[in-house]
């Protein structure tokens, strides 16, 4: 004899315990994915952050480089013309990085009488920089291009492949290009960005037969007027 | 046949094996990992080897095993087949019986291990005894050791079943190191040894109705329940049946004799114990 309704009690609490075990799973799995994200997120974040400021300490470069460009045109604007050192007038502007550009409005120029006196010291003459140093922020991760390399990697597309290979060409990388042009054309052999960036990376390593060998080849399967257009242009030594 | 019919049917097929040696309608049937054992161990009893041993998990098959061997073995000339279920062999009367039943020699009162044995060696030089020995792991040290007087004297072959659990125990002992000349282990069903158990116990009967019942999941699970231990499986089957035939009986409406409920083989997971809530 069973005791129908005992049993099916207990089958409903077996049940419950078993539902109990599998959401305590599910939860510890969903608490784990959750941590596991917010941890990623943060070290992204900061790496992020590294990279910005690795940036930012590189654009120091570009007002650097305005400046010794300003210091350069105006020292070769002013070159001596004379052959007589003595009563040349030399302006020299004088700007360094330190100086705030507001100093280039309080500083005035020397007297030429008093630079007459001085014969021998070329007269300083400070000029308003034409065009105000900019900075220019750039939020590119640096390592973008090893990132991109990284998740090609671990999930081969051709999406990535073409990008790979489109960002190593803006760069100049032609050998990558060629890389990762021919790894996406193996992954679409129809696939015109990926013949048309190895036409493009060959050609810039000095293979211009092999860059038009290729995209005439492909023209003649799909053509395409953009193919024929770098055809000419290749051809022309104009790319 | 009605379905009220098949389950009870069903049912008498897992009445405990150890139980119906004597039901020749009771098919000992020869699964692959036992199928291999079997042979193995007739192969070794036809050696002259002084001690075979039949080991595995409890509820493996190991006395069923025992049984029909002895039932079924080619006896050679002159060779008497003896068979305890029971530990009892190692009795000083019991030798004595055995040397009465097959000898006319007289035996002197209340004989002590080393006359009796120095007896049966003057005695039977033709002469030998098979004996099966079950439940192996319960005889003592001593009794073990006057059994292994008695496979040197080569009157006496050992065919000894015991637990697994025993294995390292009994062949740590010095005494049986040398002398284990053959083992046979009986492992567990797998899922299919399992699948095809059922399916020849239920078509001996031709309760094809019956087993086209049990589906893929519900052998995994049954399997899951009795882990591939004969006895257990006997058990469970005979559970699973009798329930059934309750569920007929009292709540016909739960059944619908196309497939066996996860939810019925769970409540007799339950009910037998194999699941605690």
């Amino acid at each position: 004899m069973y005791e129908l309704n005992e049993l099916e009690k207990k089958w409903v609490a077996y049940k419950r315990q078993k539902l109990k075990k599998f959401t305590y799973l599910f939860a510890a799995f969903l608490l784990v994915a959750v941590v596991s994200s917010v941890l990623s997120a943060f070290f992204f974040t900061n790496k992020t952050v590294e990279a910005n400021i690795t940036a930012t300490t590189q654009q120091q470069s570009p007002l650097e480089q305005n400046i010794s460009l300003q210091k350069e045109l105006v020292l070769s604007k002013f070159e001596p013309t004379t052959q007589n050192p003595i009563t040349t007038h030399k302006e020299i502007v004088i700007v360094s990085p330190q100086e705030n550009t507001q100093n280039f409005q309080t500083m005035q120029p020397i007297k030429e009488q008093e630079v007459q006196q001085q014969t021998a010291i070329p007269q300083v003459v400070i000029q308003k920089p034409k065009v105000q140093p900019k900075i220019f922020m750039e939020t590119k991760s640096v390592n973008h291009l090893e990132y991109l390399e990284e998740r090609q990697n671990k999930n081969p597309s051709i999406d990535n492949a073409l990008t790979l290979a489109s960002e190593y060409y803006k760069v100049g990388e032609y050998a990558k290009t060629l890389k990762w042009a021919m790894n996406a054309n193996s992954q679409d052999s129809k696939n015109e960005k990926s013949w048309v960036l190895f036409a493009k990376a060959s050609y810039k390593l000095g293979r211009k037969q092999d860059a038009i060998n290729a995209l005439e080849r492909f023209n003649q399967t799909s053509p395409s007027d953009n193919v024929k257009n770098l055809i000419n242009q290749i051809k022309n030594n104009e790319l | 046949m009605n379905s009220t019919s098949n389950f009870a049917s069903a049912k008498e097929l897992f009445v405990d094996e150890n139980r119906n040696f004597a039901d020749s309608d009771n098919e000992y049937i020869l699964i692959d990992g036992v199928k291999e054992a079997y042979k193995k161990l007739l192969h070794a009893v036809e050696k002259p080897l002084k001690i075979i041993l039949l080991y595995g998990y409890p509820g493996s098959g190991k006395t069923a095993m025992l049984h029909r061997l002895c039932a079924n073995i080619k006896r050679e000339d002159g060779q008497k087949v003896l068979h305890y279920p029971t530990p009892t062999f190692m009795r000083l009367e019991e030798l004595v019986r055995i040397f009465k039943t097959n000898s006319r020699k007289r035996v002197a009162a209340e004989p002590t291990f080393f006359e009796l044995m120095e007896l049966f060696g003057a005695t039977f030089k033709k002469d030998t005894f098979l004996v099966f020995l079950d439940e192996a792991q319960l005889y003592d040290d001593k009794e073990m050791e006057y059994i292994r007087l008695l496979s040197d004297t080569k009157i006496f072959k050992f065919v000894v079943a015991l637990h697994k659990i025993d294995e390292e125990h009994l062949i740590a002992k010095a005494h049986f190191q040398s002398r284990i000349w053959e083992s046979v282990e009986l492992n567990p069903l797998t899922i299919d040894e399992f699948r095809f158990f059922i399916e020849r116990k239920l078509l001996s009967k031709e309760l094809n109705q019956t087993l086209s019942m049990f589906s893929a999941k519900n052998y995994k699970l049954m399997h899951k329940f009795t882990q591939g231990n004969i006895r257990e499986s006997m058990k469970f089957m005979y559970k699973l049946f009798d329930f059934h035939e309750f569920l007929e009986k009292e709540k016909p409406s739960e059944l619908n004799y196309k497939e066996f409920k996860t939810k019925h083989i769970e409540m007799v997971a339950i009910d037998s114990g194999y699941i605690n809530v």
